[in-house]
């Protein structure tokens, strides 16, 4: 595996995110419904109001009680059977924080990538083309994107989806970008391997990345051909024996062992980077206090932050892993 | 008001505009809904902080929330930023909000919730003070001081002697309590002008593939609609207890209201006015809309009936015929 040195380009940097923000509720419409690989999908949604301002590592905060109203006719893909309403008919009551996938605010559209991981996700990859999604956002504190150093993704699992926004940033702004992702098998990741598949016309997480122009290495713990053998920390073992390495800034998404493992090698090499991290989430917008992870200022003692206003993305040396 | 519907209401001294609260710990200190575009406080009868105690908190580890089927288990532990702050840094903020702020206050012995109450009640700045009584007892190995009708007067006691009259406490009942009607009363007995309930359902969640407790904290309290029968009956008979006893204090009902027909039962059940905590997760503008869903309930009741009381949501007050 090689990877190779980051060039700069002289592209003028996009306007820099606002810092503070406001947050809407929107009924977005959704576009297209896809599955992606495995138990991923992938919505792509007409919201302009929020696609005008949403920011790489914000989120969405969705209300996923099922297509109940369409605002148009289902065009194509009819919903597949709602397997996750089958428990009780149960709808879910609390919203689902989901990161923001892919944005064109031209278009007005934001996509999301997420996993079936229960009934609210479950529930959202049954809406289909023309219904009505409730969100409220954008939400939280994104990636701070300002700086000019080259960057470092470092991707394990559903991690790529918000990365992936990213990375379209940073590349906007002329910033090269190297990615570093982990998945368990080729089967939870299938379009890693191949830089040109498409699934009905959407491309997904690195393949995505590719092409924007970052430069990708993978790797699987099942260590099909074309990966890395083992987990991602292997590859940015690797890449952290470089010279120049410490030069890059980084941007982690994960699983919590595999962020707090990357945090700490990082640390110790002496790069900057910054984390987003992932926690049950009540209101999301800071009023409960649900979602705290625990994080130190510079000389201060620890505390716990809200992941939903504090962060999702917090300075890899913030919290305490 | 259009079509000459009524809802305001009175509630311990307190005028609110509609009988529509938002519940201790869903509006944190009232400040954070404000970045949400379309987000107007004054629709609303009036907010219930985040409950305060006399140091800063800084809670339970997470995992502090799960859903449920029909609700949310919490465990948050009191994060809180401690009085002190909250009157320096909070009060003034919410001075001119156009809606009642309701401080709710908590402690684990007796003389900390008379200072929270005594420090708060000098401040001034807001328009009630509700006292979280379900907080563990720590002189009395962490029973809660709402299980008993002895404790929960001890609390109520020297919160009212603290404020002195100064402002209306609120006393908030657990449904853990073996007999909410004989705590409720021994509130009352205590000096409290009026009483809210009922507070979450102790519960918890496991985990069945980790073989472990899903919050961190093991027990959380459970919201949401799934609790409001349970919230209902404890209304009614606290309600119906205060009747026989002759003591004409008014109730603030809760416990899983998502719809202006839920809140009208509370009102129905006994309650002056309801709050609503849970549903404003997945809608933060849903007590604007409960208050406007009442209206429309009342005008259509007196559509119906052409009775002009029927305009008034205080003649619905414990109107249930049973």
């Amino acid at each position: 595996m090689g990877i190779p040195k980051p060039t700069t380009n002289n592209q003028q940097p996009a306007t820099a995110p606002a810092g503070r923000y406001s947050m809407l509720q929107e009924n977005g419409r959704v576009m297209e419904s896809l599955p992606a690989y495995g138990n991923h999908h992938i919505l792509r949604i007409h919201a302009p109001d929020i696609a005008a301002t949403i920011q790489p590592g914000q989120f969405l905060h969705i209300y996923c009680n099922g297509p109940v109203e369409r605002i148009s006719d289902r065009t194509a893909n009819p919903a597949p059977e709602p397997s996750g309403l089958d428990r009780l008919q149960r709808k879910p009551l609390l919203r689902r924080p989901i990161s923001v996938f892919r944005r064109d605010s031209a278009e007005g559209e934001i996509s999301v990538l997420f996993r079936q991981a229960g009934l609210g996700t479950e529930t959202l990859a049954v809406y289909g083309a023309g219904d009505k999604v409730d969100m409220l956002g954008p939400l939280g504190r994104g990636f701070d994107t300002k700086g000019d150093a080259p960057a470092l993704l470092i991707a394990g699992g559903i991690g790529i989806a918000p990365l992936t926004a990213l990375a379209a940033e940073l590349l906007g702004r002329g910033r090269p970008v190297t990615v570093l992702a982990g998945m368990r098998d080729a089967a939870s990741f299938p379009l890693l391997l191949d830089n040109s598949s498409t699934i009905l016309g959407c491309k997904a997480g690195i393949a995505l990345m590719c092409e924007m122009g970052a430069i990708s290495a993978v790797a699987s713990e099942a260590g099909e051909s074309g990966t890395h053998p083992g987990l991602v920390t292997g590859l940015l073992e690797m890449f952290l024996e470089q010279d120049g390495a410490e030069d890059y800034e980084a941007f982690v998404c994960g699983p919590g062992i595999m962020m707090s493992r990357v945090s700490a090698m990082l640390i110790e090499a002496g790069l900057q980077g910054q984390a987003l991290l992932e926690e049950r989430m009540g209101c999301g917008i800071g009023a409960c206090m649900a979602c705290v992870c625990r994080t130190r200022a510079e000389g201060e003692e620890t505390e716990y932050s809200r992941v939903c206003v504090d962060g999702p993305v917090f300075d890899i040396r913030e919290v305490v892993w | 008001m259009s079509g000459g519907v009524k809802l305001n209401v009175e509630v311990a001294g307190v005028n609110l505009k509609n009988p529509v609260l938002i519940a201790s710990g869903v509006c944190g200190y009232g400040l954070d809904f404000r970045r949400l575009v379309d987000y107007r406080p004054e629709a609303v009868g009036g907010l219930v902080l985040k409950g305060t105690t006399l140091k800063p908190r800084e809670g339970n580890p997470p995992i502090r929330i799960v859903e449920t089927a029909g609700g949310v288990l919490n465990s948050i532990g009191l994060q809180n930023m401690g009085v002190d702050a909250l009157i320096r840094e909070v009060l003034p903020q919410l001075a001119g909000s156009g809606t009642a702020v309701i401080l709710n206050i908590a402690g684990h012995n007796v003389e900390e919730y008379a200072e929270v109450a005594q420090r708060c009640a000098a401040a001034g700045g807001f328009n009630a003070l509700e006292v979280n009584i379900s907080c563990p007892n720590v002189a009395k190995g962490g029973m809660a001081f709402g299980t008993d009708p002895c404790m929960a007067a001890e609390v109520v006691g020297a919160v009212t002697s603290a404020v002195n009259g100064r402002f209306p406490v609120i006393a908030k009942l657990s449904p853990a309590a073996g007999d909410i009607a004989a705590v409720g009363l021994a509130c009352v007995e205590a000096g409290a002008d009026a009483l809210s309930l009922i507070n979450t359902v102790p519960g918890m969640a496991i985990d069945a593939r980790r073989r472990r407790p899903v919050l961190a904290n093991v027990v959380g309290g459970l919201s949401g609609p799934a609790i409001k029968p349970i919230a209902l009956l404890r209304v009614r008979q606290v309600f119906l207890a205060l009747k026989r006893a002759g003591k004409d204090i008014p109730l603030i009902g809760m416990g899983g209201i998502v719809t202006a027909e839920d809140a009208l039962e509370f009102i129905l059940a006994g309650a002056t006015a309801v709050q609503i905590g849970t549903a404003t997760f997945y809608d933060p503008l849903i007590g604007a809309r409960v208050a406007e869903g009442l209206e429309e309930m009342l005008l259509d009741n007196y559509r119906c009936s052409g009775r002009e009381k029927d305009l008034d949501i205080r003649h619905y007050v414990g109107a249930l015929e049973d």
